[in-house]
Parts: C-alpha cells; structure tokens; sequence
C-alpha cells in the first residue's frame, strides 16, 4: 500500500492494487459525515469500435449508457436504487464519452453500501424483457436533453465537425441504435470493459481506510474472472475538415444563438494535452473574457450577451475550440471569434494576467478539495490518462511563455463550423 | 448575535471546509412591483462599483482575492422576498497573503454600498435580466414550473417570481433603483451569516469594520398556508417541442410551523423525492413513462409539486397514475417499508447537510427566519416520529390545484 500525503492541499489518500487488478484508493476526509465511493471504466461513448485480442467488435451508439442504465437491473423484484435507498445511501452513475462511473454517499456505516457497490458493479443480471423496458425511459431521456437549446447547439456542434468520429453521435446514441440494442450486445460490451483490471475504485471517507480495504478485499476474493484480455478502441482517421461548414436549425427560442467551432488537431500525449489544454484556456481568459479591456464594448455594442462562452477541449485524435453566445449580429460574433483566434496565435499573455489567472485556479484547486464528488472524478479520470491527479492543478503554474507560443501555433481558423440555432419564424 | 435592531450575524467555525463562506441577506415584503427592482439591483449591486467602475478592474480585483467572486440572487420566502449577497474566498492558511480576509470585507463593502449605479449599467442589467428571463422561458421544463406557479398561485405571493417580471422591466428607471439600494441598506432585515475555519472575533470586528448598518425597525412575514382560487383545474399551453412537461400543484395546508410539517416531509419524500418513492417506481421504474420525476415542498407558501417529462401521447395517464399514487399515501394504502426508507433518506439527507456549506447557512438562516433553535439532530428525531398515521392525515389535508401541461402542438 502507498501512503500518499500532499502538503499543499492538506490531503491524503492510500493506492492499493488487489490481485484481480482492481485499483484501490482511500481518501481520507477526517470530520466528515459522509462517505463516497466511486467506481470507474474508461469505457464511455467514444468506444464505439473495440479490439480485444482478434477479435473486432463495433457496438451500436450509445451503448456504454444504454449499460449504465441496466447495470441497475437485479434478480426478481428488488433494484439497485431500492437497496441503497433501505441503507441510507444514494447512488448514481454517469456516462460520459470517455468513461462509465458509478457512485454511492452515505453518512450512515459505509460498509454494506461499499459492498453493494462493488456487487452491482461487478454483476450483469439482464433478460430481453428488462431491456426492451428501458427504451422507453432512455427515449424519454433523450428527447429531455434535446429539448434543452444549449444541449442541442452542443451536439450540432459536433455533428458538424465530425465525419467518422464517434462524437458525432450524442452519448445515449442514435434513437434508432438505441432502440436496436439487443441484450447479447449488452453483455459482449460489459465482458470487454468492466474487468476489474480495467476499473479503478475510489473510497473518500472519514472511516478508518484500513477498515474499508479489509472489506474490499474480501468482497474480492469471493469473485472470479476470467483472466484480463486488454481491449483497445479502434480509431478511425477523421478528416482535418468539418462536415457542415455553416448550419442552422430551429427551435422554439427566443433569441438566436451561435457557436463558432474551430477543428484542430488531437494531442496523442496525455500529459502535453492536459498542458496544452490549460494554456489555450489561459489565452481563451485573457483574450475573451472581462480580461480584454474591449469586453465591455462587445456588450454594448450587443454582439455578445450574458449567456456568452468558450470552450476548449482536445482528445488523441480530436481537439475542438468554440465560442458561443446568444446574438443578433453574427456576423460581427463570427468575426470578433476569428480576429480572438488571430490574437491567440500570436501566442502572448502579459505577465501580470498570467500571474492573476494563476492565483484564480490556485484557489479553484484548493477549493475543490472540499468536493467528493469533483475528487472522484477528477481523481478517476487522471489515474486513466496517466497522469498524477495533484499534478492536474499544478501543471497551470508551469505554464510559461514557451508553452503559451507552442499553443498559439497549434490554433487554426482553417476548419471552422458555424452553428446557427434561430427562433422559430 | 443582533449587530444592531433586526441586523444579525451568525458565525459557525468549521475547520474542515477549505475556504469562507459569506452570507448577506437582505429581506422585505415580497411584492410584484418590487420583485423585478429587486433583480436588477442584484445583477448591478455584483456588476461593477465606484471604485472599480470596468468589468477589466473587477475581474483583477477578483483574482487578487484569490478568484472571490460575489453573486447575487433573489428568493422567494413566501410573504418576503431576500436579496442574498454571497461569496466564498479561499482559507486563508493556503496563501501569503496575511491580509485576504481584511481585503475580502472590504471588496464586499465597495459592492454593497458603493455599486456602479449609472445608465451605461443599469441598460446592461437590464439587457441581463430581460435575457435570462427569456431563457428560462425558452426552457419548457423551467417555464412549466414558473407559469405552473404562476397560475396556481394567483394573488397570492407564490405567483411573485423572486427572478422578476419581463413586462416590468422597462417601466423602472435608475431613480428607482437608487431608492430601492437605499432602502435595501437601511431598511431590510439584514442577516449575515460566515461559515468556515474562522477566527471568530477577528470576523466580527473586520464586519463591524467594513459593513457599518445601523439599527431599523421593520415588520415582516414570511411564511404562511396557500389558499389557491384553482380546484383541481387543467391547463395546458401548445409549443413547439420534442417533450411534454407536467406540472401539479397541491396546497398541502401544513405550514412550516405546523406540527405536522415533518410528517408532511415523509409524505412528499414517500409519493415523488427519491428512487425509493410511488411515483419514481409506478411512472418510471413500472411503466417506463418518463426520465425524471420529483415531488417537491415548497415550504414557505404550503404547496407541493410533482413535475415530469413524458411523450405527449402519455401525458393524461401520466397524470391517472400520479392521482393513483397520491390516493395510496392519502388512503394509507402503502407498504411499512416505503415509510421507513423514506425516513432512513431524509435522515442522510439531513446529515449530509453538515458537510455541505450552503446547507449549513440555509439552516442557520431558516432557523433565524423563523425565530428557532432546531438542530440537525432535532430535525431527525421529529423525522424519525412520525408514524403512518400521520403521513396519512397530512395528505388528506392536501387539496389538487392545478395540472398544467406544456406540449406538442399536435397534442
């Protein structure tokens, strides 16, 4: 077991490997109530097209979530949710489009919740009955979040950029995919992915951690498995341009929105992505926000309003920057986006900005720590970039001139989508 | 502690959360000519202010402070209306800075006494404010709540919404404004409430430093028990979207102060708050009608609310089984477990909240609102008595308002 103390924060957790492969934290959170655990794959929409040893398998979209949700199915009447709700414990999952994460809180004993956890987890217990039942609430869900305008310029976004890329889709997948899932799909995705040597879980309680471990090693040792074939997803080449260049939809809003997206390259490197990453977010706050003096005259002059943003994000083979804002004049929103994007390139922020953005997400680190809920994800997400987790706070104070010039040369305005969502007439 | 007549501080020390929490809340009489006033001070009083007078100045002088933001917002507290001023800084054992907590206070006192009140920044509040409510519009499973509320709660002040009116917003000047600024600081009841690792005598005197109040007498009620002019009415609205929204309205006749008021907590938590609940498992879990199902209290006002999405070719069963369920609490025809684990979630829920910052300040102020000293755990052993019988007289108290439905046109 590796002790892990961090001074800087005033945090502290145990990492423990089980035999089955199983990566085990205990976060220790002294004077709380609560106890949360979070179980984690890195199998999320994305994974479309996966290779385990020979064999090449593609699932339907949005099938990761589509598991999600039947991973709460049990034998005969009972359900996950009841079980916890009878311990005093909530539980909850999410998919994203890189991972499928489980989580459980209680401040009651957390022992037989923690079990309940790993059990449900490490279990699939599904018939064609139960399947073909939860399309109804998977519809219900989808249409909930396409009814939801910021959601819905989202995903035209992506749909716009991407020819091959799995993003294209919503993370619950196509309707018809998603009504399509059989149950043999269902447990050939959660064979590939949910072995214990492909999953990490992360314990953040007050209770004494030896305690916890004890308990998870001997819930572990009652299972099998068969042994860990590695899976890896297949990666199409996405074509540097985007699919749709300017799009426009409707819905029943009252002002029209806009996203200008720019298609850049991925970053193969977890680590250089993570640093390329924060430093484009560096240039995005100095150049876009309140920062910039000329803010204020972009308000008044109403190219932008309240509602405006900016988001950038890169993956291995992807990376997508993006400004949006509720607007009746895009084609100044459009080229006040592009001028930004100029202004990045050149790759400068002034010492005094750098050093005041700095000290901004010095503080949001620190203060995130008083978060189960960030530290678990948060802490989840890193082990599977590889990546320390108190390393992801601090790579922002090693930002300097030289990472800010290289960012500056990896933006582009050469692929550009924009996407137009107007009322309707 | 009364910093002065109906100004109060509270302060809890709570070594464990790693920053300060500062609460600031402002109350007087809800209103629907103030409500919308209200708002835009809001948005103005976080803005900008004299001595910082450009959005550029107030973004330095935030990141100075270690990223302290200020936010503002109104809520409804039945008859009142509250302004809240909130921020949270960084503790300081975590930088260099030996002064923060000093310059924080009067950062805090730059906003709240010395705000940016000119045209330039009263036309950009209320473009803000004129957009937001546009959105939430927009937002058919935000707008079902509002208008829901707003029919269902005609002339009374649960129709008041605490964001504002869009048809008001033109008709206040700056004038207004400053009057209404002038009021807020001598006029409301003011409660301040710090949470965090605190020294608590260096809090006091950097408050009694940085915000000088005074003494003001003012008469205020907040809660009290709906009486809706709508009998079990229905409504609905034709949009263009992809999903209905549902929303109902019961006024429960139990007030925040009534006995009854924690069997009324089991009684929602039972019909429609958790996974665990009738409607969650009878409209979700059974019938595969919808994503999301919530009964709600809103506790000031003595109403409850189920809201839903569902397929519009649903929406009138939907509605059926709701009743359904609702008449198995009210007819005591429900299993012994349901009541049970519906505590045992209320009862983690209540000490979740000693974990959680704003649960603990809502707390601190519900408690001061309605001139009470109830603890957690007193809140729990009230949950933990209340019986079958109880849950089932609370509902039959409870009398069904309003449906009203937002949905497809072709519905």
């Amino acid at each position: 077991m590796k002790h892990i103390k961090n001074e800087r924060y005033h945090e502290t957790y145990d990492e423990v490997v089980l035999d089955n492969g199983l990566h085990v934290i205990l976060w220790h959170k002294p004077n709380y109530e609560k106890s949360m655990f979070m179980m984690m794959t890195p199998f999320g929409a994305m994974d479309l097209t996966q290779i385990q040893g020979k064999d090449q398998l593609t699932h339907p979209s949005g099938i990761a979530h589509f598991l999600e949700h039947k991973m709460f199915a049990m034998d005969g009447d009972e359900d996950v949710m009841g079980l916890f709700s009878k311990m005093g414990a909530n539980v909850n999952a999410f998919t994203s489009y890189r991972e499928t994460a489980y989580f459980a809180s209680t401040c009651n004993d957390p022992k037989e919740p923690l079990k309940l956890l790993l059990d449900f987890v490490q279990e699939l217990n599904i018939d064609q009955a139960s399947v073909e039942k939860e399309k109804g609430i998977i519809l219900s869900e989808l249409h909930m979040y396409k009814e939801m305008s910021d959601q819905r310029l989202l995903m035209e976004t992506y749909t716009s950029l991407f020819h091959k890329h799995p993003m294209r889709f919503d993370i619950a997948g196509e309707d018809e995919d998603m009504s399509a899932t059989t149950v043999e799909q269902l447990y050939q995705c959660y064979e590939m992915n949910y072995h214990p040597s492909n999953m990490i879980l992360i314990c953040i309680s007050g209770h004494d951690s030896k305690e916890l471990l004890e308990l998870i090693e001997e819930n572990q040792k009652q299972k099998q498995f068969a042994p860990w074939m590695p899976c890896e997803t297949v990666k199409e080449t996405e074509p540097e341009s985007v699919v749709r260049s300017d799009f426009s939809f409707t819905m029943d809003v009252s002002e029209p929105k806009l996203c200008v997206a720019y298609k850049l390259k991925g970053i193969e490197d977890s680590y250089e992505r993570l640093k390329q990453e924060w430093t484009i977010r560096l240039l995005l706050d100095a150049n876009f926000s309140s920062l910039n003096p000329n803010y204020q005259s972009w308000l008044d002059q109403k190219i932008i309003n309240d509602f405006c943003g900016y988001d950038i994000e890169f993956g291995e083979d992807y990376g997508i920057l993006m400004f949006y804002s509720e607007t009746s004049k895009p084609d100044e929103f459009i080229a006040l986006c592009d001028h930004c994007v100029d202004d990045m390139k050149q790759g400068k922020i002034s010492d005094a900005v750098l050093n005041q953005l700095k000290r901004r997400y010095y503080a949001q680190g620190v203060r995130s720590m008083n978060d189960f809920y960030d530290i678990a994800t948060g802490f989840c997400r890193s082990y599977f970039m590889g990546i320390d987790y108190f390393k992801t706070f601090e790579i922002v104070e090693e930002i300097g001139e030289q990472d800010i010039t290289e960012a500056g040369k990896r933006l582009n305005k050469e692929h550009r989508a924009l996407i137009r969502l107007m009322p309707e007439a | 502690m009364e910093l002065f007549d109906n100004v109060s501080l509270q302060l809890e020390k709570n070594d464990k959360f790693k920053d300060i929490g500062i609460s600031i809340r402002f109350m007087a009489p809800a209103s629907s000519e103030t409500a919308t006033l209200r708002s835009l001070l809001a948005i103005m009083i976080c803005d900008r202010c004299e001595k910082y007078p450009t959005k550029k100045q107030m973004s330095d002088i935030q990141d100075c402070l270690y990223g302290t933001v200020v936010n503002a917002q109104t809520v409804g507290y039945g008859q009142a209306q509250v302004l809240e001023i909130r921020t949270k800084v960084i503790d300081p054992r975590f930088v260099k800075e030996q002064n923060l907590l000093q310059d924080v206070f009067a950062y805090l006192q730059e906003l709240l006494f010395h705000p940016l009140l000119n045209e330039a920044a009263f036309d950009e509040a209320k473009d803000m404010l004129k957009s937001k409510l546009m959105r939430l519009r927009d937002d058919s499973a935000q707008y079902v709540i509002a208008q829901g509320l707003k029919i269902a709660g005609e002339g009374t002040p649960l129709a008041i919404s605490a964001l504002g009116d869009l048809s008001q917003i033109d008709k206040i000047t700056l004038e207004d404004v400053k009057e209404m600024h002038q009021k807020l600081l001598n006029e409301d009841r003011i409660d301040i409430i710090v949470c965090g690792p605190i020294d608590e005598k260096q809090i006091i005197e950097m408050i009694q430093a940085n915000l000088p109040f005074s003494d003001r007498s003012i008469e205020l009620n907040t809660h009290y028990v709906l009486q809706s002019n709508k009998n079990g009415d229905y409504q609905k609205e034709l949009r263009t979207v992809n999903q209905s929204n549902i929303f109902m309205m019961w006024q429960t006749n139990t007030g925040v102060c009534d006995p009854d008021y924690y069997a009324l907590r089991v009684a929602n938590a039972m019909f429609g708050q958790y996974p665990t609940s009738l409607l969650f498992r009878e409209v979700r879990e059974k019938r595969s009608l919808c994503y999301n199902i919530l009964a709600s209290l809103i506790t000031f006002d003595g109403a409850m609310t189920v809201i839903t999405g569902v397929e519009n070719e649903h929406i009138d069963q939907t509605i059926d089984v709701i009743h359904e369920q609702f008449e198995c609490i009210a007819s005591g025809n429900f299993k012994d477990d349901l009541l049970a684990v519906s505590k045992t979630m209320i009862i983690n829920s209540l000490k979740a909240s000693k974990d959680s910052m704003p649960s603990i300040i809502a707390q601190l102020y519900q408690n001061q609102v309605l001139k009470q000293e109830l603890s957690i755990d007193e809140r729990i052993a009230r949950i933990q008595a209340v019986e079958r019988e109880d849950v089932v007289r609370v509902f039959k108290k409870c009398r069904h308002c309003l449906s009203f439905v937002v949905c497809q046109e072709d519905q």
